[in-house]
C-alpha cells in the first residue's frame, strides 16, 4: 500500500448511545474518528450526520452506512474502517434548566424505597424461614438453656448480616474496599444495554407480524 | 451455664449465617431489576452509590427491628406518618419485586404470543396492577392472612 492510499484511511468508531443538546448532530459528537491526514480527519469530525426536527425527547436509531456514505463522499479513495456499532443511537433532550429540586424530590424517593425494601427484604425472609425459632433451637441444642430470644446468636448473626451487605455492595457512604463497580453499577450497565439493544433491534425490524422465527 | 467453646461456636455460627444469608438476599435484590429500572425511571443514575448505602442501611436496621423487636414509641400521629411512608414505600418495591418476578418468566410475551394480541398491552397491564391493588386489599380487608 502506498503512502497517499494509507492516508485516505479513516477509522471510525461509533458509540452506541449518545445523548445530545442540540438538533445539529456532527460526527465529531457520537463517534471517535482517527484519520492520519489531518485535514480530512477535520472535515470527518465536522460532517453534518442528523437534523433533529422535534422538539421533545426522543431518541433515535441510526444507520452506520450512510455515514460511511458521507465521509466516502469527502474525497475519492477514502476507505472507512468501522470499530464501533453498525446501528447507534441519538438520545435527544431538549435543553432545559436542571430542575434541581425536582431532581432531588425523586432521588429521596428512590432511598426512601431502597430503604424500606432492604429492611422489608430482610423481614419477610427472617419471618419467612423463622429464624428466631430456628435460633431458640439451636440455642437450646448448644447451650442447652432455654433462649431468651436475645442471645450471642442474634447479635453476631446482625454483626454478620451488616458485614455481608456491606461486603456484597463494597461500600458505604464514600468509603470503598476496591475499585471495582459496585453490584448496582453492574446492573444499572447491563440495564442500559438491554435497552439500547431493544430500541435497535425494534427499528431493524422489517416485518409486522412474525415475534418469533 | 455458658462455656467458652460454646459461646464462641455461637458467634462463629451467627457471622457465617448472617454473611450468607446477606449474600443471598441481597444478591437477589440487585439482580431482580428493581433499583436499575426505579433508577432509570427517574433518571438519576449519578446516586447510584447513595442508593445502595439506603439498601445496606435499611437491611441493617430492618434486621435489628425484626429479631430484637427495638419498639419505637412515636406514638399516635408520628408513628402513623411513618408507617404510612413505610407502607407506601414497600408496596412499590413489592409492586416492582412482583412485576420484575413475572417478566423474568416471560408472562406476559408468552400470553401476548398465545391470544395473538394486537393491541392494549398497556390496559392489560394496568388490569394487573388495579387486580393487584384491589387483591391486596381485599386481603388485608377479610383478614385472609390471619387464619
Amino acid at each position: 500500500m502506498s503512502g497517499a492510499e494509507k492516508d485516505r484511511q479513516v477509522y471510525l468508531k461509533i458509540s452506541q448511545i449518545t445523548q445530545v443538546n442540540k438538533k445539529d448532530v456532527y460526527l465529531k459528537d457520537v463517534a471517535t474518528v482517527y484519520c492520519s491526514d489531518q485535514s480530512l480527519l477535520n472535515r470527518c469530525n465536522a460532517l453534518k450526520i442528523k437534523t433533529i426536527r422535534e422538539d421533545k425527547q426522543k431518541r433515535y436509531v441510526e444507520d452506520v452506512v450512510p455515514v460511511i456514505e458521507k465521509i466516502g463522499g469527502l474525497g475519492s479513495g477514502i476507505q472507512v474502517q468501522n470499530l464501533g456499532e453498525a446501528d447507534y443511537i441519538i438520545d435527544y433532550r431538549p435543553p432545559a434548566p436542571p430542575r434541581l429540586v425536582w431532581q432531588w424530590i425523586k432521588t429521596a424517593f428512590v432511598c426512601l424505597v431502597s430503604f424500606c425494601g432492604g429492611a422489608f427484604a430482610i423481614m419477610t425472609f427472617n419471618n419467612d424461614v423463622d429464624v428466631p425459632k430456628l435460633f431458640g433451637d439451636l440455642y437450646r441444642l448448644t447451650v442447652g438453656a432455654e433462649s431468651d430470644g436475645f442471645t450471642v446468636l442474634e447479635i453476631s448473626y446482625s454483626i454478620g448480616l451488616g458485614l455481608g451487605i456491606l461486603v456484597f455492595f463494597n461500600h458505604f457512604l464514600k468509603w470503598k474496599m476496591n475499585a471495582d463497580p459496585t453490584p448496582l453499577e453492574v446492573e444499572m450497565r447491563t440495564y442500559e444495554e438491554d435497552i439500547c439493544k431493544t430500541l435497535i433491534e425494534d427499528a431493524g425490524r422489517k416485518e409486522r407480524e412474525v415475534d418469533v422465527q | 451455664m455458658y462455656s467458652s467453646a460454646k459461646l464462641l461456636f455461637l458467634a462463629f455460627f451467627g457471622l457465617s449465617a448472617g454473611g450468607v444469608i446477606a449474600a443471598g438476599v441481597f444478591a437477589f435484590l440487585a439482580v431482580i431489576g428493581v433499583y436499575p429500572r426505579l433508577i432509570g425511571k427517574t433518571g438519576t443514575k449519578k446516586h447510584v452509590r447513595l442508593y445502595e448505602t439506603f439498601i445496606v442501611a435499611g437491611g441493617i436496621v430492618g434486621n435489628l427491628v425484626n429479631l430484637f423487636g427495638i419498639p419505637a414509641p412515636l406514638g399516635g400521629m408520628p408513628a402513623k406518618l411513618l408507617l404510612f411512608f413505610f407502607g407506601g414505600a414497600v408496596g412499590v418495591f413489592v409492586g416492582c419485586l412482583v412485576m420484575s418476578l413475572a417478566e423474568t418468566l416471560n408472562a406476559l410475551p408468552v400470553i401476548t404470543r398465545r391470544i395473538r394480541l394486537a393491541v392494549g398491552l398497556q390496559y392489560i397491564i394496568l388490569a394487573v396492577a388495579l387486580g393487584k391493588a384491589a387483591g391486596s386489599l381485599y386481603y388485608f380487608w377479610q383478614g385472609i392472612g390471619n387464619g
